[in-house]
């Protein structure tokens, strides 16, 4: 198990390398000065800023620069703001994005697996043909549609809730939603499609025929089985959310990390983006590496492969 | 040279043998499509509104980007049917065109990547090696990458346009079909067609056109139906973000941002670019998986 770990870090690392690399290179590729804008600095200006930002060094020297910076984890300082360097950027924002995304994690699981567990129990019911809707629509209508209906009906119109402001608990509630929509679908489908796989096994039948009550097959012998294949993707659904929270804070105002990425998009802000480059990717190895390594507390049958391999 | 050619009708023969199972089975599969009661709900919406997006001139009743100060944010009429937007440009028609637009570009970045995607990963699964290592390393940094975050830069790097989405889009997303092609291919290349084909002195190129590719394509099918849902809905996010289409461009993200703050007032310009996007989009989605259940023999029997 440990040089199975060992392993992977290493791949990980390698696999971060090359996404700094390719990502190092896109950004320098473009032609053009950050620095030179509608506002027209004299030259000296310009020099000192390029001096500043050590982007008058050859591009080699650039690179290792930066690598170096890398290990220090320190991913350097914003063209556009003089006092928050792109560690602080990310400092101020992530916990933002990442109480947004946990928040609608936890929703799209709990009304995910609920649906879809409900769903299979009872198939071609009603439930079952609302899940099935839901699962659809969900995965269709996009953020950007679903967003402001939302804002004008609860918060407009209704005056339930604050519009566009981020701090109280009330003012989460409707990003929260329209960003669990699309995960809460693809987990509802998923559930439902596993679980009635696996209501058709043989040991189920075993377990009725033996005179199990049916809750009691369901939870016990089933879902264990069943979810499996939920677990399998909470890696990618996780990271979908973190990352595709971007154009849900940019309609609700929300101070996060996609919004910075955003704002540094439109003002050719190139550490940042290089930065936020290298800060999703790696959550995302790191999700991806804890959801294979709980795969093997889950079911045991891979544990024992690993352990062979 | 006549001995090699009737080498190979040989090898042909004995390879179609082989795959006349999967190859009998085809028009089963449309049969089964047409039985499968939301797999024919997606067929429609797919093929209505790609036939609206080819007749776009003919359909729209005025020019998608005429501004007319006289008629801004006027309701439906029968002047406008679905209304004018901010700049009094008629909805209806900014619909259709937009319709062009999304279908054109999702099916335009939908080729390249299964172009891409199928051709690299056949390659690799056909013939392993080095080739395949190094390939696959490339796959696997692509599929670690957060697709959406570097679509963005390189989409903010070549400045906002649509054709920046695009390769940006296109850059990351063919690594998922490689991956899945190799796996079809290394699975097939033991099959008893291929060694037959081979045995018999069918070029490479050959094998893989004709022999692989008809076999290990269903799945491929599937993955690409559902895709085109998620192209349409990435670009039209972006262009929702200002990233894509630009201005007067008649596009659906881009007409529901320019629709953000009439929403109280004149909630047609979010409400037909919304239902358009979402229509579509179930509709390739419903397509996919109608596509599924029909290519599965153990759901169809």
């Amino acid at each position: 198990m440990t040089r199975y770990i060992l392993r992977r870090v290493a791949a990980m690392v390698v696999t971060l390398w090359f996404i700094v690399s390719a990502t190092f290179v896109i950004m320098h590729a473009i032609p053009g000065d950050p620095f030179v804008t509608e506002a027209r600095l004299p030259e000296t200006v310009l020099a000192n800023l390029r001096a500043y930002y050590g982007t008058d060094r050859p591009l080699g020297e650039q690179y290792v620069r930066y690598l170096g910076g890398l290990l220090r984890l320190d991913l350097g300082p914003s063209f556009k703001s003089d006092t928050l360097g792109v560690n602080e950027q990310i400092a101020l924002g992530f916990p933002v994005s990442a109480q947004l995304g946990l928040q609608a994690l936890v929703l799209a699981l709990a009304l995910g697996l609920g649906l879809g567990m409900f769903a299979a129990s009872r198939a071609g019911g009603l439930v079952d043909g609302f899940t099935m809707l839901v699962g659809t629509l969900g995965i269709s209508v996009p953020s950007f549609v679903v967003a402001p209906l939302l804002i004008d009906l609860f918060a407009v119109r209704a005056g339930w809730l604050p519009v566009a402001a981020w701090g109280s608990f009330a003012s989460t509630i409707l990003p929260t939603v329209t960003l669990a929509v699309a995960p809460l679908a693809y987990i509802a489908r998923l559930t439902r499609a596993s679980v009635l796989e696996t209501l058709g096994q043989d040991y189920i039948r075993t377990a009725h025929a033996k005179g199990q009550p049916p809750l009691r097959v369901l939870v016990h012998h089933a879902l264990p089985n069943a979810l499996i294949p939920v677990v399998t993707i909470l890696g990618p659904i996780t990271a979908g959310i973190l990352v595709g929270s971007f154009v849900i804070e940019f309609i609700f105002g929300i101070p996060g990390t996609g919004r910075m990425l955003v704002r540094a998009i439109f003002e050719r802000d190139y550490p940042v983006i290089l930065g936020s480059a290298v800060f999703y990717s790696t959550l995302l190895l790191a999700f991806n590496f804890a959801v294979d390594l709980a795969y093997g507390v889950i079911d045991p049958r891979i544990r024992v492969e690993r352990s062979m391999s | 040279m006549i001995g090699t050619k009737s080498r190979d009708t040989l090898a042909e023969a004995v390879a179609d043998a082989d795959a006349l199972a999967p190859a009998s089975s085809r028009p089963g599969v449309l049969r089964a499509l047409l039985g499968h009661r939301t797999g024919v709900v997606g067929l429609v919406i797919v093929v209505v509104v790609a036939l609206v997006a080819l007749a776009a001139p003919l359909l729209a009743p005025d020019d998608p980007t005429r501004v007319d100060a006289l008629r801004r944010l006027a309701p439906p009429s029968p002047d406008a049917p679905l209304g004018t937007d901010n700049l009094g440009r008629d909805i209806l028609s900014r619909l259709i065109w937009g319709a062009r637009l999304s279908l054109g570009t999702a099916g335009l970045a939908a080729l390249l990547i299964l172009t891409i995607g199928v051709g690299l990963g056949m390659i690799a699964g056909f013939y392993g090696g080095l080739l395949d290592d190094l390939l696959m390393r490339v796959v696997d940094v692509l599929l670690a990458f957060p697709a959406l975050i570097l679509a963005l830069a390189i989409a903010g790097v070549l400045g906002p346009s649509i054709a920046s989405v695009m390769i940006g889009i296109v850059t990351v997303a063919w690594a998922d079909y490689a991956r899945v092609m190799r796996g079809q291919v290394l699975a097939a290349r033991e099959r008893q067609y291929v060694e037959a084909a081979r045995a018999t002195g069918v070029r490479d190129a050959r094998i893989l056109a004709r022999h692989l590719l008809p076999n290990v394509l269903p799945p491929i099918l599937v993955l690409a139906s559902l895709e085109m849902g998620g192209l349409i809905l990435t670009i039209s996010g972006l262009s929702f973000l200002g990233l894509g289409a630009q201005p007067p461009t008649p596009e659906w993200g881009a007409m529901l941002n320019d629709g953000r703050a009439f929403i109280g007032s004149a909630p047609q310009l979010m409400l037909f670019p919304g239902l358009a996007i979402s229509i579509v989009v179930v509709g390739f989605n419903l397509l996919g998986d109608g596509l599924r259940d029909a290519f599965d023999p153990h759901l169809r029997d």
